[in-house]
C-alpha cells in the first residue's frame, strides 16, 4: 500500500522559476481524472503489456532505443502502443519523491521540442528504470477494461499489480514527439545484471525464514547487508557454512570449511551464464569442482558422486548425519526442485528438515529461479514487495548508494514482537513482514523457571534425544561431614535442564516439536457451549430472521425483539417495550435457561447481522440496562470475539463457532471488553478464510421490568 | 493450478490475442494436442467469472471434464455436452422425459430446436466455452448459438477428433456463425529434451511442432530393473526427491496393478492410484495433486505429468511399424519435465538399443 501519505519524501519536486504552465495545461486536465494526486505527479500513458511486463519485477524499463518520457502533472504517451484493438491504455502517474534513480531524471527537466507542432508541456526525461512501487494513480479509461485488466492479472503467476487500485476515467494524453539525442555526458541508469537475482533470493529468504528468534535475526542482518552480522549468526547456530546469496560475492576471506566452499560454489555457479539450461547432474558436476579449485577436496567428489545417485533416482534422499553435510544436503534440495512451487513442498516431504539445510536451500532456490517468474504467493504484499526492491537494488548496486536510494527508503529494518502469536519487520514505520511464530519459537521464549514448563521441556528434550539434559557428578547413598558433623545422605541423581542448550536445540536441530502447553485460561467467566443449536435450527432461525424486517439505524442490520434498545441514549426504558419475544426466540431463551447456562428467562434480543470486515467496538453490555449473563448465538459462519482486560494490558480471542453459545457473565461481563474485530478473514484449523456473512442473536434479561413490575404491580 | 507467468504467455503472440480479447467476443480457437488448448480455456473461463459474468465450459469426455473442475477447483460449471444438454432441457422442460434422442447418446437436434424455436427462446447473457470441439457434433454449436449463449469461445483441433459425430473446423464456424479460427502453433507441454525423443518416433506428413519452452537440460533416460520390485523403488524415490506428479505408464493392466502395491508400501507419504478405463473411477483420482497415476498406455492418451516412467518398454520397443511409432510418440509427449523409459531384465537389448536415439538424445547407463 503505498499512498502517497507513506512515501518517504526526499527530492522535492522543482517547480521551474518563472516559466509560465502551457496554456493548455489548465484545461487539458479535467478534475475527474487527476484528483487525488501528490503535487509534481509524472505522468506516462501506456498500455496493459507494459504495464503487465513491468509488474513481473516492479520496473518499468524505457522502450528500445528511448528514454521514457514523463509529463509533469500530464500524460505523455509511451513510446510503444501496439496497434490492436484489444490493448487496454493505461495511464500511471509516479510520485517522484518515490523513485529510485534520482540522478537519472535530475538533469532534464524540460524537454522542447522544435519541430513545429504544439509545444511539449512540461516534461521530464528518464534514463533510467522507473519502479512501480512509485504508482499513485492507475487509470483505465473503462469499468471493462479494468475488470479485464484485473480478472488477466488473476490469472498470471508472477504479476502484482501496483497496490494503488486502478482508477476508471478520461484524461487527455499528450503525442509523444521524437526526442533529440540523449546528452552523451550524461550517466545512463540501468538495473544491476543480478538484482533479479538478489532479489528472488530475499523474497524466498524472508518467505522460508525457520520462525524463531535468532534465525529471524539472522534474516534482519542479511537484509541489510551485515555481513559480519551473519558471519557471526551462522557460526552461532552450528551453520559457519550458512551465507546468503547476495552476500557472497562480497567475501573475501577464504572459506572456513569444505561445506563453505561448496556452498559459495553452488551460489557463483547457479547463476553462472554457461549454467543456464544445465540438468541437476551437469549442475553439481561444476560446483563440485568449482569448490576443488578453492581447496583441494575428495569430499566434492563424492559429494557429486552421490548427487548423480539422487538425481538419477537410485537413492532416495535423506537427512542422516546433517550436520556434517549441511551445505551439501541444501545444495541437492535445491537442484532436485528449483522450481519454488515444488520446492515449497519439501516442507511437507520432508517435515522434519533442520532449519539451517531448508533456509538455505530456499535462500538458493529463489536465487537461482529470480525475481521476475517467482509467484506473487513468495513476494508478500505491496510493502514487503517494495522492501525487497530497495534492499535488492541497494545490495547488488556497485557504486554509491545514495545515488540510486532517496535518503528515506535507507532506513533499517527492525523485528518486532507483536501481541499474541506473530513477530513483525518494521521498515521506516511500516509493518512489511507478519507471521505467526513457531512452535519452536513458543518454547525458546517460554519462562523455563516455571516449574511446569520446565518439565514439559525436559520430556521434549529427552523424547527427542537433544544432548541438554544434565545429571549432577554425584549421587547414592553415603554421608557428608558438615562442621565436623556426619550427616548421612540418600541422593538420587535429578536430571536437569540446560536452558541455553535447550534454546540453541530448538533453533539448529531437527524433529518435530509441538506446542508447548499453555498458560491457563485467563478469561473467567465465560461459558462455551458448541453445536448449541442443530443445522435444521439455524436454518429455521435464518428463514425467520431474514423473512423479518432489518433496522439500518447503524452501519450493520439490526433487529430487536422483546425490548429496543437506544444506541445514543445506550439504554432502555419502559418505552421500548415491544412485546413478548417471536416463538423461535423463545424457544432458544428456553434453552439457555434449561441448561442452566442463564438463570433468568431472556426477554429480549438482539440480532446482529455481520458481512465482509463489518465488526463492533470494544465495549461492556450496558450495567444498568441488562442483567448480569449475556448469552450469544452465532450463525452462518465462525468469527473470533476478542476481548480485553479494562484498564490492561492482556486480551484473549475466542472463536464463537457457527450454531454455538457464548455466556458472558462474571468477569468476562463486566472486567472485560467484547469486540468483533474488523477484518476481511477468519483464521479457521490455521487456514485464512474470507468472511462473508455472520448472523449472531445476543439474549439478555431487561433490568427495567424488574423494576417496573416491582413498582405497578397492576401491569 | 500452475498460473503461467506474463513473460510465458506473451511470447506467443497468437496465444496474447486469445488471453487479450475482450469477454464479450466470441472466438474460434484451433491448434495441436500440447498447443495450450485446454489451459488458455480455462484461463478464459476464470476470467469471464472473476468479472462477473456466468459461463459454462463444455467438454466431451468425461475426463477431461473431471480434469478441468479440478484445475478450476469447481470455481466455474464445467459439464460434458451430454450433461449439459441434457441440463439444459430439464431447466427450459422442453420435454416431459430426459432430452430426445433419435438413438442412445445421439440427440435429436431437430425435435428439441423446433420445440425452442416454437417457444421463441432466445440465447441468454452466458458465455459458454467448449474444449475438444471437434469430437462435438456441429448441431450442438448451432443449438448453443441459437438458444443458449450470446457469446461462445470453441477450441478444437481437426486432427484429434475421436468420435463419428465430429465436426471439421469449417463445420462449427458455419455451425457457430464464427470469424475464422485462430491458429495456435508450438509444442507448451513437453521441455525440448522431451520433445526430441517423441520426435524420433514422428510419423506423418505434417512437421512436429515448435518447442516454446526453455530447455531444462534433464535428457530422458533408459534404464533397466530386474524386479517389478527394483523398478518400483526406483519410481518411489524419483517421487520422494522431486515430487510433483508422476504418471506411470503399463502395457498389463496387471503389471499396474502390482507396481501400485508395491509403490504404495515404500512411500509413507503421497499417493498412487491406478486409473483403467473399465473402472470408470476418474472421479476418484486427483492426477492434478501431487503423486503418482498409474494407467494403461490407451488411458493415459490426453492426460500430462510432470515425469512420466514408461514401464515394459520391451513390447513397445524396437518399434517396427508405424502404428507402434504412434503409441511410442503419444506416450513420449505425455511428459512435461522428465521422461524414463523402463525397460525389464538385467540388461538393455542391443537391438532395442540400436533403434533408440544417442546419448545426445537419451541417456543410458
Amino acid at each position: 500500500m503505498s499512498t502517497p501519505s507513506q512515501l518517504p519524501l526526499n527530492v522535492p519536486p522543482t517547480k521551474s522559476e518563472g516559466d509560465a504552465p502551457p496554456a493548455n495545461e489548465a484545461t487539458a486536465l479535467p478534475d475527474e481524472g487527476t484528483d487525488n494526486l501528490p503535487e509534481g505527479w509524472l505522468g506516462i500513458a501506456t498500455n496493459h503489456r507494459r504495464l503487465f511486463d513491468a509488474s513481473q519485477d516492479g520496473w518499468l524499463r524505457p522502450a528500445d532505443h528511448t528514454d521514457l518520457l514523463l509529463g509533469y502533472e500530464s500524460f505523455i504517451a509511451d513510446a510503444e502502443v501496439p496497434a490492436k484493438a484489444n490493448v487496454i491504455p493505461v495511464l500511471l502517474a509516479f510520485d517522484p519523491r518515490g523513485l529510485p534513480f534520482p540522478n537519472a531524471r535530475k538533469e532534464e527537466r524540460i524537454v522542447e521540442v522544435r519541430d513545429g507542432l504544439e509545444p511539449l508541456p512540461k516534461s521530464i526525461r528518464c534514463t533510467a528504470p522507473l519502479s512501480l512501487h512509485a504508482v499513485v494513480k492507475v487509470q483505465v479509461p473503462c469499468i471493462e477494461n479494468r475488470d479485464r485488466l484485473a480478472a488477466m492479472a488473476e490469472q498470471l503467476a508472477n504479476v502484482a499489480l501496483p497496490g494503488a487500485g486502478i482508477d476508471v476515467g478520461a484524461s487527455p494524453v499528450i503525442p509523444m514527439r521524437t526526442l533529440p539525442p540523449v546528452n552523451s555526458d550524461r550517466p545512463a541508469f540501468d538495473l544491476p545484471h543480478n538484482l533479479d537475482a538478489v532479489q528472488g533470493a530475499m523474497a524466498t529468504a524472508t518467505w522460508a525464514v525457520p520462525r524463531i528468534d535468532p534465525w529471524i535475526d539472522l534474516l534482519t542482518a542479511a537484509l541489510q547487508g551485515d555481513a559480519a552480522g551473519v558471519e557471526g549468526g551462522a557460526r552461532a547456530l552450528r551453520a559457519s557454512w550458512l551465507d546468503l546469496p547476495w552476500l557472497v560475492g562480497n567475501r573475501r576471506d577464504d572459506p572456513v570449511d569444505a561445506q563453505a566452499a561448496l556452498w559459495r560454489a553452488a551460489v557463483s555457479v547457479m547463476r553462472s551464464p554457461t549454467a543456464q539450461g544445465n540438468s541437476a547432474s551437469q549442475l553439481a558436476e561444476k560446483i563440485a569442482q568449482a569448490a576443488s579449485l578453492s581447496s583441494a577436496m575428495p569430499m566434492a567428489d563424492a559429494w557429486a558422486r552421490q548427487t548423480q545417485r539422487l538425481v538419477t533416482a537410485e537413492e532416495p534422499l535423506s537427512c542422516m548425519n546433517w550436520r556434517e553435510r549441511g551445505a551439501g544436503l541444501a545444495i541437492q534440495l535445491a537442484l532436485l526442485r528449483p522450481e519454488p512451487m515444488s520446492f515449497k513442498a519439501w516442507s511437507k516431504d520432508l517435515p522434519n528438515l533442520p532449519p539451517a539445510v531448508w533456509w538455505g536451500a530456499a535462500a538458493l532456490c529463489g536465487w537461482r529461479h529470480g525475481y521476475r517468474a517467482l509467484d506473487v504467493r513468495f513476494r508478500g504484499d505491496a510493502n514487503l514487495q517494495k522492501f525487497h526492491a530497495v534492499q535488492a537494488l541497494k545490495a547488488s548496486w556497485k557504486g554509491d548508494v545514495s545515488a540510486v536510494i532517496p535518503g528515506d527508503l535507507r532506513s533499517n529494518v527492525q523485528r518486532r514482537k507483536e501481541d499474541g502469536d506473530c513477530f513483525s519487520l518494521t521498515w521506516g514505520g511500516t509493518t512489511v513482514f507478519r507471521k505467526p511464530w513457531h512452535p519452536r519459537a513458543r518454547w525458546f521464549n517460554a519462562d523455563l523457571t516455571d516449574a511446569a514448563m520446565a518439565k514439559s521441556a525436559r520430556d521434549l528434550a529427552s523424547k527427542l534425544n537433544w544432548p541438554c539434559l544434565r545429571t549432577p557428578p554425584i549421587g547414592g547413598k553415603g554421608s557428608l561431614f558438615v562442621a565436623g558433623r556426619e550427616l548421612p545422605v540418600d541422593l538420587t541423581a535429578v536430571e536437569w535442564l540446560d536452558h541455553d542448550e535447550f534454546r540453541r536445540q530448538l533453533a539448529i536441530e531437527a524433529g518435530e516439536v509441538p506446542d508447548p502447553p499453555r498458560p491457563p485460561d485467563k478469561l473467567p467467566g465465560f461459558a462455551y457451549l458448541p453445536n448449541f443449536i442443530t443445522a435444521e435450527e439455524e436454518d429455521e432461525l435464518l428463514q425467520h430472521i431474514d423473512d423479518a424486517e432489518w433496522s439500518t439505524e447503524l452501519k450493520r442490520r439490526v433487529q430487536h425483539y422483546g425490548w429496543r434498545y437506544d444506541y445514543g441514549q445506550r439504554q432502555i426504558d419502559e418505552s421500548m417495550r415491544l412485546g413478548e419475544l417471536p416463538f423461535w426466540a423463545d424457544k432458544i431463551a428456553k434453552r439457555l435457561v434449561a441448561k442452566g447456562l442463564v438463570a433468568e428467562l431472556p426477554d429480549q434480543v438482539i440480532v446482529n447481522e455481520y458481512c465482509g470486515k463489518q465488526g463492533i467496538s470494544p465495549h461492556v453490555d450496558q450495567p444498568k440496562s441488562f442483567a448480569e449473563p449475556v448469552a450469544t448465538v452465532s450463525l452462518l459462519e465462525s468469527w473470533g470475539m476478542k476481548f480485553r482486560r479494562r484498564g490492561g494490558e492482556e486480551k484473549t480471542e475466542k472463536t464463537l463457532e457457527r450454531r454455538s453459545v457464548a455466556v458472558l457473565s462474571g468477569d468476562a461481563r463486566y472486567k472485560w471488553t467484547h469486540e468483533i474485530p474488523s477484518r476481511k478473514t477468519e483464521r479457521v484449523d490455521g487456514k485464512r478464510i474470507p468472511r462473508e456473512r455472520r448472523i449472531s442473536l445476543t439474549f439478555r434479561k431487561s433490568r427495567i421490568q424488574e423494576d417496573a413490575t416491582s413498582n405497578s404491580p397492576a401491569r | 493450478m500452475r498460473l503461467p507467468s506474463y513473460d510465458e504467455i506473451a511470447r506467443v503472440e497468437e496465444q496474447l490475442d486469445i488471453w487479450e480479447a475482450p469477454f464479450d467476443q466470441s472466438l474460434l480457437i484451433a491448434g495441436p494436442p500440447g498447443s495450450g488448448k485446454t489451459i488458455l480455456a480455462i484461463h478464459r473461463a476464470q476470467m469471464i467469472a472473476s468479472a462477473g459474468t456466468q459461463v459454462v465450459l463444455v467438454t466431451f469426455s468425461r475426463m477431461l471434464r473431471r480434469l478441468i473442475a479440478l484445475l478450476t477447483e469447481n470455481n466455474v460449471p464445467t459439464f460434458t455436452m451430454h450433461q449439459f444438454v441434457g441440463q439444459q432441457h430439464y431447466r427450459r422442460k422442453t420435454g416431459a422425459r430426459g432430452a430426445p434422442e433419435v438413438r442412445p447418446l445421439v440427440f435429436d437436434w431437430q425435435a428439441m430446436s423446433s420445440e425452442l424455436a416454437r417457444r421463441a427462446v432466445r440465447p441468454e447473457q452466458v458465455h459458454i466455452i467448449v474444449d475438444e470441439g471437434q469430437d462435438l457434433p456441429a448441431e450442438f454449436f448451432r443449438y448453443v448459438r441459437r438458444f443458449v449463449a450470446r457469446t461462445v469461445t470453441i477450441f478444437a483441433d481437426e486432427d484429434q477428433a475421436l468420435t463419428d459425430q465430429r465436426s471439421s473446423l469449417l463445420d462449427i464456424k458455419r455451425a457457430a456463425c464464427l470469424g475464422d479460427p485462430i491458429l495456435l502453433s508450438g509444442n507448451h507441454r513437453n521441455t525440448p529434451e522431451v520433445s526430441r525423443l517423441a520426435e524420433h518416433f514422428h510419423t506423418g506428413r505434417l512437421p512436429a511442432s515448435e518447442v516454446h519452452r526453455s530447455p531444462s537440460g534433464e535428457r530422458p533416460r533408459i534404464t533397466h530393473y530386474s524386479t517389478l520390485a527394483a523398478g518400483a523403488e526406483r519410481i518411489a524415490n524419483w517421487f520422494s526427491t522431486r515430487g510433483g506428479s508422476v504418471g506411470v505408464v503399463v502395457v498389463h493392466n496387471q503389471t499396474g496393478r502390482q507396481l501400485q502395491k508395491s509403490l504404495r508400501d515404500r512411500l509413507k507419504r503421497g499417493r498412487v492410484d491406478m486409473y483403467t478405463s473399465d473402472q470408470r473411477n476418474e472421479d476418484e483420482i486427483d492426477a492434478t495433486t501431487p503423486g503418482i497415476t498409474i494407467l494403461n498406455k490407451e488411458s493415459i492418451k490426453g492426460q500430462e505429468f510432470d515425469t512420466v516412467f514408461i514401464m515394459e518398454v520391451d513390447e513397445l520397443l524396437p518399434c517396427t511399424k508405424d502404428a507402434q511409432r504412434r503409441v511410442m510418440y503419444m506416450l513420449c509427449a505425455r511428459a512435461r519435465d522428465n521422461l524414463v523409459l523402463m525397460h525389464p531384465g538385467n540388461r538393455l537389448p542391443a537391438e532395442v538399443l540400436r533403434s533408440l536415439p544417442g546419448t545426445d538424445v537419451l541417456e543410458r547407463p
